[in-house]
């Protein structure tokens, strides 16, 4: 079959994602993508929704001896040779709004500041248990070459204060979630992918000082929504959205 | 909110205490323990998604012995080639329902002599997710709620994807039995994955205000 076009190949999406291209169509339009710099990106958002129609079929439990047939050629079924196949061309566009923007990652005088108005600021306010807590997250950071990463949002402003494999959210003006409500801490990848990272609910007045559970090394993003109690997957429009900068 | 189960029913259970993790998470260390060799992950597997597939595969096959014996020659495809499984590129999930998919599909063609059968297992390996948050959330939804939003399609979108989808015919074929020009079949097909995809995304206020932002984004 001659080569496609990009317009073609984008009219052709639909059919190619659900399968209703015939075999020399389907083997046009596979390399055409897999040459092609364009993004083709309804083609490959389509394929996602896809998914779904397989999604719609009500489940069926099937009877026990399938199972028991199935574990048997198990069994006696060798597993093709490891090792995936080679680099596929067919570029998977990231999750556009995954794309770091300005990522603040302070220097060391910067950090020395932050510590000295984070003093401050809970001197001012007599809390002495959360100025040392505050503390020694920072002075931590300062000595072993941690991190922080700004947070500024009409939810609240603080710094994730990274410190090799732990990770804390320290921040202020965070206002108490309504009645029975919590904030839920999130970490999303490159593929956009959030996974929680645990919990907090403030008092009124007080600093935020969580624990952010989760390997950072992997995260684009970290965010906060609110919930109705711990959740699998944000059920709300985030409320702190901070990009994080890619590891080195 | 509370997430979607699989059946439960056929939860193991090793599985049934994967509830305080991800799901993603836990199929992940499943798929790599399967990749060493171990069938009992494979079992793990069937019992978290047999009961899915055995729903996909009566959809399209509508015989129950058929439908059983797609299942089984979908979970050993599983178990052979997991070694080529990239679980950047999706789930296991969705990679196991597309070949359930598409193995039902090989069994209706191949009773539709003059149509070429597809190589079903490789194009299901080719597969690449660029929106991997809605995957995730789908596998999030009950078929309920996904007939739901199938329910809302115009009747002649719905009966295309129909016809593409779960009968196996091209557009051109869903042209002929439709009686419209091949344009209009295969738009139908667009319009519909198009439309579905838009209803997914509203049902769920975290996709809809990333794809607020995403399109802001491109601008």
């Amino acid at each position: 079959m001659a080569e496609l076009s990009c317009e073609r190949v984008d009219e052709l999406a639909a059919a190619y994602s659900l399968g209703a291209l015939d075999r020399g169509e389907t083997r046009a339009v596979v390399d055409h993508l897999r040459d092609c710099r364009s993004a083709h990106a309804e083609a490959h958002r389509l394929r996602s929704t896809v998914d779904a129609l397989a999604g719609s079929a009500p489940p069926v439990t099937p009877r026990p001896e399938l199972r028991e047939r199935l574990m048997a050629s198990v069994a006696r079924t060798p597993q093709d040779a490891a090792g995936r196949p080679s680099p596929e061309p067919m570029r998977a566009r990231p999750f556009d709004w995954l794309r770091p923007r300005a990522v603040q990652v302070f220097g060391v005088a910067a950090m020395a500041a932050v510590v000295l108005l984070a003093v401050v600021a809970l001197q001012l306010q007599g809390r002495v248990g959360e100025r040392d807590a505050t503390l020694r997250a920072i002075a931590s950071v300062l000595s072993s070459g941690g991190s922080l990463t700004r947070v500024d949002s009409a939810a609240g402003r603080g710094y994730l204060v990274r410190n090799g494999a732990t990770t804390t959210l320290v921040a202020s003006g965070v206002q108490p979630p309504a009645a029975g409500k919590i904030y839920e801490m999130w970490l999303i990848d490159a593929s956009g992918v959030p996974t929680s990272a645990g919990v907090f609910t403030p008092r009124a007045g007080d600093l935020v000082v969580a624990d952010v559970s989760g390997n950072l090394s992997r995260a684009r993003t970290f965010a906060v929504t609110v919930e109705r109690g711990r959740v699998e997957r944000p059920t709300s429009e985030p409320i702190i959205v901070v990009p994080l900068s890619a590891p080195q | 909110m509370p997430t979607t189960e699989p059946n439960v029913s056929t939860l193991s259970d090793g599985a049934a205490e994967s509830t305080a993790e991800s799901t993603a998470e836990f199929d992940r260390r499943l798929v790599s323990r399967i990749q060493m060799g171990d069938g009992d992950a494979l079992g793990e597997l069937y019992d978290r998604y047999a009961a899915l597939a055995l729903g996909v595969a009566l959809r399209v096959v509508h015989d129950p012995d058929v439908a059983e014996d797609i299942v089984h020659d979908a979970f050993l495809a599983v178990w052979r080639k997991i070694g080529g499984f990239d679980a950047t590129r999706g789930s296991v999930r969705s990679w196991l329902l597309a070949i359930v998919r598409n193995r039902g599909i090989d069994r209706l063609r191949a009773q539709r002599p003059t149509i070429e059968v597809g190589e079903a297992d490789e194009q299901a390996l080719l597969r690449t997710d660029a929106d991997p948050t809605l995957a995730a959330a789908i596998e999030q939804m009950s078929s309920a709620q996904l007939r739901a939003a199938l329910d809302v399609l115009p009747d002649e979108q719905r009966q295309a994807i129909e016809l593409a989808y779960f009968q196996g015919h091209t557009y051109r074929q869903i042209a002929e039995i439709t009686g419209v020009p091949q344009g209009t079949a295969n738009g139908r097909l667009r319009l519909a994955l198009q439309k579905l995809r838009s209803l997914l995304i509203a049902a769920d206020p975290w996709l809809a205000s990333r794809d607020e932002a995403g399109r802001a984004t491109d601008g």
